[in-house]
């Protein structure tokens, strides 16, 4: 039998869209929504542009934003054609954007993006350099090899910054699978699981690093996701990407950040 | 949340982010996504080779709605499967199922053209040019009288009409074969009755009245277009209009719909979905629902 629908209907508040981009990492955000309860009451909805095989290693290259970033960017509605190159659409001073913008029925704001790559990063470190990252020195060497690894993605935050991005984060790279079986299965490479935290809290130490001095927040999950250095199985639906609870626990944190480092709000299943 | 996507003119932009609970009949709210191509008409959704325009095939891809298999062809994720032969690479199927926590379903893809089909038509007529219209919706009595317009045959402005619209049935059908089975077409708004304000949106001088009965004309072929196409055509005109120009209360800024306008589409959106579903979902404690304060069955 047909459902019938009676108008019954209840419009909700819009939420504020918090843009997850980059890597597989962003999809547990996909059109989830979140209540912050606060002092304000304030939706908020995840936005996921998700980039097959972002690299942090490819973000900038030359003088130029990742081409695929680029396409996300702008399919999303956050950078927008200017004279001669792309411009934020939140800034843009032309007429055409600005009646666009009226077309919607409110003020432009200043978009809140979210970067997560690096994890494919690590994968091809440990991939290349297996036997570099064991021994003495090994922490130095991998600090070093990630420092250049993570320079187009300085450049890209730059590049953020540039274009008026302001309300900018990168998030901490989650921890990998515990398991060497399960890790070299999904990602065709065999290290040992020591190795693979030791190689996560270096380059979590370089982005917050990087996003420092850029200007950029760093949403650090450690304490969330992980016992000591190792991952909380039961964040992980497929041990390798962080599921619903997870990623609750992330855009608890993100909110806190922007509401200037309120009380982390209640988590609200969407 | 569930999508639905809102594709074309600048008329899509006020869905964004509008968002509506019917816990009778759905377990998720929807929210509506605004994907913006700008300047696109009827005329240039797809070409004569059956490709999309560049602006259309953009944000498909950017929504990740339209997703390219190993074998080069382009699907809509949801209907592919790990076992289907044309089993994309393991990014792009975590991208379309494994890690987007909700079934994943065909979403509700809601085309809007027709405004600039409809500005090109009037510039094309231009100026002091008027026809006759046989349309029970039309009442030419609203609209004061003018001396020294010149008449067209209605003819000629079906054919036009016809002539935009020309290529929309494939791009519809093409939709509907990759995979979506909830398209929409909009119907296109009722016109302002401000000839001023029209003139400065659109540098077109014009009479309410044609523009009146010419999106009429749009709207009457964008329904047989739907209908031939396997498409829905959401005709918002009798909800809308009054006294065949966009009622006051509806109207935003002289050339577009306000959101009271977009909450009667999205109200007649859900009682389409909610007649196609096979089985009515309700809900009697959903977490977000309860936390909103929203009513249960």
């Amino acid at each position: 039998m047909a459902a019938t629908f009676d108008s019954a209907t209840t419009y909700l508040d819009r939420p504020t869209p918090l843009h997850f981009i980059g890597d597989s990492h962003t999809l547990a955000f996909s059109d989830r929504l979140y209540l912050h309860a606060g002092t304000e009451r304030k939706l908020f909805i995840g936005r996921t542009g998700y980039i097959n095989g972002l690299h942090a290693r490819d973000v900038f290259a030359g003088d130029a934003l990742h081409g695929s970033l680029i396409a996300t960017l702008s399919a999303a509605g956050l950078i927008v054609d200017g004279d001669d190159a792309f411009e934020a659409y939140h800034r843009s001073p032309r007429t055409h954007w600005q009646r666009v913008a009226g077309a919607e029925g409110r003020e432009r704001s200043e978009p809140c993006i979210v970067l997560s790559c690096g994890t494919l990063d690590l994968v091809r470190i440990l991939g290349e350099l297996a036997s570099e990252l064991r021994g003495a020195g090994s922490a130095a060497f991998a600090a070093r090899h990630i420092d250049a690894t993570f320079a187009p993605l300085a450049s890209g935050l730059q590049w953020f910054r540039a274009m008026g991005f302001d309300r900018l984060a990168v998030l901490s790279i989650v921890p990998f699978a515990r398991s060497d079986d399960l890790f070299r299965e999904y990602f065709l490479v065999r290290t040992d699981a020591a190795v693979r935290e030791s190689i996560v809290g270096i380059a979590n130490r370089a982005l917050a690093h990087v996003c420092a001095r850029h200007g950029v927040a760093f949403i650090d999950r450690s304490a969330d996701l992980c016992d000591g250095s190792v991952q909380r199985n039961e964040l992980f639906p497929d041990c390798i990407h962080i599921g619903e609870q997870a990623a609750t626990a992330t855009v608890r944190r993100v909110i806190a950040w922007l509401r200037g480092g309120e009380q982390l709000p209640e988590p609200l299943d969407g | 949340m569930r999508p639905i996507y809102f594709i074309g003119d600048s008329n899509v932009m006020i869905f964004s982010h509008l968002s509506v609970a019917a816990p009778d009949c759905f377990a998720v709210p929807f929210i509506g996504r605004s994907l913006y191509c700008p300047q696109l008409s009827a005329a240039d959704v797809i070409d004569a080779d059956g490709r999309f325009d560049e602006r259309f095939a953009q944000v498909l891809a950017g929504e990740r709605l339209v997703v390219s298999g190993k074998d080069g062809k382009q699907y809509a994720p949801h209907r592919l499967s790990y076992a289907s032969e044309h089993a994309l690479s393991v990014g792009e199927l975590l991208g379309s199922s494994t890690l987007d926590l909700d079934t994943l379903t065909s979403p509700p893809l809601v085309l809007m053209v027709g405004n600039l089909d409809l500005a090109w038509i009037l510039a094309e007529l231009g100026p002091n040019t008027d026809f006759f219209l046989n349309d029970p919706r039309y009442d030419g009595s609203v609209f004061e009288e003018r001396a020294e317009v010149a008449l067209v045959p209605g003819s000629l402005v079906r054919e036009m009409v016809r002539s935009r619209l020309a290529r929309l049935g494939t791009a519809l059908r093409t939709l509907v074969d990759l995979g979506f089975e909830h398209v929409f077409v909009h119907s296109v708004t009722p016109p302002t009755s401000n000839d001023a304000r029209y003139y400065r949106w659109r540098q077109i001088v014009t009479q309410a009245s044609v523009r009146s009965k010419v999106v009429l004309l749009l709207n009457a072929r964008l329904r047989e277009i739907a209908h031939e196409s396997g498409a829905t055509f959401l005709d918002m005109w009798d909800a809308t209009a009054e006294r065949c120009v966009l009622a006051a209360k509806y109207v935003l800024d002289g050339d577009h719909f306000n959101k009271a306008a977009a909450l009667l589409t999205f109200e007649r959106l859900l009682n389409d979905l909610a007649n196609r579903a096979p089985e009515p979902t309700p809900v009697t404690e959903h977490p977000l629902l309860s936390v909103l304060g929203i009513g249960q069955a």
